[in-house]
């Protein structure tokens, strides 16, 4: 009786596989033909509705040709025209006219329509598909979708708005960015990347809708975006008022505003930025290093300098590479720093020299006549070549040709403790 | 004795039974589950920001990883892939891991490398480097030669030496197709919860004909049939396996081939254990405790559309060697951090996963294997009817075909890398032979690995000679 059972336990669990295994080979056959049927009529369609809009587009555009491309929603003509359409506004061409057409066809009526569908995904798609679209129309209702709560639905939303690119859209995300970045239902990221798509016109409202305000996390947000952001006066300011903010990350997202800043900086701001080299946050100085090396050169080598020697070596490493950059006003300080004893200081300093390729303008300084400049370098390369930083050296003693510099560094070779 | 014999078979019988019950329940809980998460991922896909990442500043820079011993047939081209990926700022750093043959001197001539003198900041201990290479020719690429210390310690060096703040581990043997990077990147710049790691799907690379030697041009199968096998199998563990247990947040596992890291975190974690042989599974299994230990939010994805190719073993005995190793692995990994095995701290993984992992994947090679023995062994003594035999394995061979044509199947209703027919029928014929031999060859290898666990045997068993080294794979 106990075997019985068991056998018929086992039969059935046979015959209930046995079933499945078929519909799933069935499912993937049916699937299979159906979508290579499919695809080989969308393919066909897709070329001829091509060939037909590049030439409307070629011609006088395509104004009253909505008949032509006019179809079912949802069958395939309908999917091979808006595939084909979209392709084109990706592509740069014609995006106003194409917009319009896209208005007459009924597809975006359509998306409009599954703006109120439950169904999460389809919600999404409608608002990627509107805002790929560039429907200015449809922003009054892609505004309302702001105030969802799902963090899928806020980020398509966020993302397609920035498509469109209407001030209106850009007014609606910032004046939420409490909301939404604050309760982090946006990504920094995704949010970043969204307002970058508003470009420069992201400028004044960022400036104008956030000078007041505290939030840190929303601050250094605007400014980062700011910083990808043509500069303009009004950035710099706002970004001037925050170096002084409490929040590390909006001090560090202010100087990089002011280091990636196109326009020549007030008078006023070195005196502000400077201080911040000593901040005690590294990564606050790693960014006051690269802001402050578009002051005077002369007045700032030695304050960098002092971060020749920082306890962290990413700031190191900035401040070396930003006086390489600075070049031989800044001789003095590498030459104070090459003889001290730390030699993570020095490894930083000699590895920023090559890979800025001051190292070629001391190897070019050999052969000058300036007799200082001569000395000094020899000097920094004498110390280079101690501490086996000699790529540069090496390669052009095997150089062929004569004359000053080969000798020069053949003497430091010979005199130096390298490989 | 003879009786205790008996009582002992009997039991095993029930145990075997329940056991192999258990198991296809949770697979077949695993199946539903990925088949919705796959679905919606594909739907997902669609309005994905793929495009606007790729033009945006604020997408983080990512270094490739690819840590290289003796592979001078393929290096160059696994460079070129990865240097022609379609990402917005991205570094490659080559590991040289004590290379004898041409590897390095190939690499040299073919990029025009030059040697650099760069400081070497060791956050990770590793074995000492030789010398930098980098071009002005190809800026974002860095040579580094360094005493051989194994996988895992190039990587380490790669992570020393990498200055981004994400790192991608990519095998010496593979191909990332063009957008995979960036896609692997997208969990990462969308999720609330920060993302520590993420993986990729890997397919096998056998068979599929490539264009300027980087490009997948013509998705084929192989003759092989061993290869037809892994491809069933990859198929069915990165489609419904992976994606099963991302959905349930308790993926253990990411394919070393192709796996983003946070670079911060893994060095926190103190990087990738030397001496594991399957360094990738030890350091998710190490995130998960350093994250847990630290009570902060994380996430660990697994996402089945970016792609990297990989080359599978063409014979006998280097897939058993693949195969010790990867079972090998995971007892390791397991073993290693065996106080996680259900401790509350650390949740579902703790509780659910890796009591999973010890009873079903690490036992079950022991189970199955003992189990045909014994089921046969009641046969001879006449404790199992020649019916009852039958249709146990009956059962068993159905379910591995259930499972396999589901791996199939979510292949055809989402990617359909196989494009033709004669693909789709061949791959469902071989998802049914692997049932007859091959599956159980594999348990015997997995067995192997235990026992050589247990002996101490647990050097690294190397692949060589892997797959196809001509345009056209597929020998």
């Amino acid at each position: 009786m106990h075997d019985n059972l068991t056998i018929i336990i086992i039969v059935a669990a046979i015959a209930a596989l046995l079933f499945l295994i078929v519909v799933l080979l069935i499912a993937s056959v049916v699937r299979r033909a159906l979508n290579e049927r499919r695809y080989r009529k969308l393919d066909a369609l897709r070329e001829k509705y091509r060939e037909q809009a590049h030439r409307l587009l070629d011609k006088d555009g395509m104004a009253g040709n909505e008949p032509d491309f006019a179809a079912a929603t949802g069958s395939l003509e309908w999917q091979a025209v808006e595939e084909v359409l979209l392709d084109l506004m990706n592509s740069g061409v014609s995006g106003d006219k194409l917009k319009v057409f896209f208005q007459r066809l009924g597809y975006v009526a359509y998306y409009e329509n599954r703006l109120a569908n439950r169904n999460r995904l389809v919600r999404a798609s409608a608002i990627d598909k509107l805002g790929r679209m560039g429907s200015q129309s449809s922003l009054p209702k892609l505004l309302l979708r702001l105030d969802e709560t799902d963090p899928e639905i806020l980020t398509v939303t966020v993302r397609a708005l920035s498509r469109i690119g209407d001030k209106e859209g850009l007014m609606a995300i910032v004046e939420r960015l409490p909301v939404l970045l604050g309760q982090g239902q946006v990504t920094r990221k995704a949010m970043e990347t969204a307002l970058l798509n508003f470009g420069k016109d992201a400028v004044v409202c960022l400036v104008e809708y956030h000078i007041q305000d505290s939030d840190p996390w929303i601050m250094s947000c605007v400014l980062e975006t700011l910083s990808h952001l043509p500069s303009d006066f009004r950035s710099l300011s706002l970004a001037s008022e925050h170096l002084g903010s409490t929040n590390p990350e909006v001090r560090s997202k202010a100087l990089k505003v002011i280091g990636r800043a196109e326009a020549p900086l007030p008078a006023s701001l070195p005196a502000l930025i400077l201080p911040l080299l000593d901040d005690p946050v590294w990564f606050v100085r790693l960014q006051a290093i690269k802001s402050v090396n578009k002051l005077d050169c002369a007045g700032v080598a030695k304050s960098i300098g002092k971060l020749l020697f920082d306890k962290n070596w990413q700031v190191r490493s900035a401040a070396a590479l930003s006086l390489a950059q600075l070049g031989t006003c800044a001789m003095d300080v590498f030459l104070d720093a090459l003889v001290t004893e730390d030699i993570y200081a020095k490894e930083s300093i000699c590895e920023e020299i090559e890979k800025s390729r001051f190292v070629d303008q001391l190897i070019e300084h050999l052969g000058g006549n300036d007799e200082t400049l001569r000395t000094k370098s020899a000097a920094i390369l004498r110390i280079m070549h101690s501490l086996q930083f000699s790529t540069p050296l090496l390669e052009c003693s095997l150089a062929d040709g004569s004359g000053r510099i080969k000798e020069e560094i053949n003497k430091i070779l010979a005199a130096g403790a390298g490989r | 004795m003879k009786t205790a014999t008996i009582t002992f078979i009997l039991w095993f019988n029930y145990f075997v039974g329940a056991y192999f019950g258990v198991v296809n329940t949770i697979l077949a809980f695993l199946l539903a589950l990925s088949l919705f998460a796959i679905l919606r991922h594909i739907q997902r896909i669609k309005f994905a920001p793929i495009r606007d990442f790729h033009a945006s500043p604020e997408t983080p820079p990512v270094s490739i990883l690819i840590p290289v011993h003796n592979e001078e047939q393929i290096v160059l081209r696994s460079v070129r892939a990865a240097l022609a990926g379609d990402y917005p700022l991205f570094e490659v750093i080559v590991i040289n891991d004590g290379s004898q043959d041409e590897t390095l001197r190939l690499l040299i001539s073919a990029f025009q490398l030059k040697k650099i003198d760069r400081v070497y900041r060791t956050f990770l201990k590793t074995e000492p480097v030789h010398g930098f290479y980098a071009s002005r020719d190809t800026p974002n690429l860095l040579v580094i030669d360094k005493v051989r210390g194994g996988k895992a310690d190039a990587l380490n060096c790669g992570i020393n030496a990498s200055k981004c703040p994400y790192f991608c581990s990519v095998d010496a043997d593979s191909l990332l197709e063009k957008d995979a990077l960036i896609r692997i990147m997208t969990p990462v710049i969308e999720s609330g919860k920060p993302v520590i790691a993420c993986g990729g799907v890997v397919r096998v690379l056998n068979g599929v004909e490539l264009e300027d030697e980087i490009t997948i041009k013509n998705v084929d199968l192989p003759r092989s049939r061993l290869i037809l096998f892994q491809i069933v199998e990859y198929l069915r563990g990165f489609l419904f396996g992976r994606v099963g247990w991302d959905a349930l947040n308790s993926l253990l596992i990411l394919s070393g081939t192709f796996s983003l890291f946070h670079k911060q975190t893994v060095i926190e974690a103190g990087g990738f254990m030397v001496g594991n042989v399957s360094e990738d599974m030890e350091m998710i299994v190490r995130l998960h405790r350093l994250k847990r230990h630290q009570k902060k939010p994380y996430r660990i994805r697994f996402i089945s559309d970016p792609i990297c190719w990989t080359e599978a073993p063409e014979n006998m005995k280097m897939l058993a060697r693949q195969r010790r190793r990867w079972h090998l692995g995971l007892i390791q990994s397991i073993s290693q951090n065996r106080r996680m095995i259900f401790n509350p701290r650390y949740g579902t993984i703790g509780m659910v996963v890796m009591p999973y992992y010890v009873f079903f994947e690490v036992v079950g090679p022991i189970v199955e294997v003992v189990g045909y023995v014994v089921v046969l062994l009641s046969y001879f003594m006449g404790l199992l009817s020649v019916r009852f035999l039958l249709l146990f394995f009956t059962l068993a061979i159905f379910y591995g075909v259930f499972l396999s044509t589901a791996g199939i199947f979510l292949e055809e209703i989402t990617y359909r890398r196989y494009p033709r027919w004669r693909h789709m029928f061949r791959l469902l014929l071989y998802g049914v032979f692997e049932n007859f031999g091959y599956r159980q060859i594999n348990s015997f290898w997995r067995l192997q690995a235990v026992l050589n666990y247990l002996i101490g045997r647990t050097g690294w068993e190397y692949v060589q000679d892997k797959g196809p080294r001509d345009k056209k794979g597929g020998r």
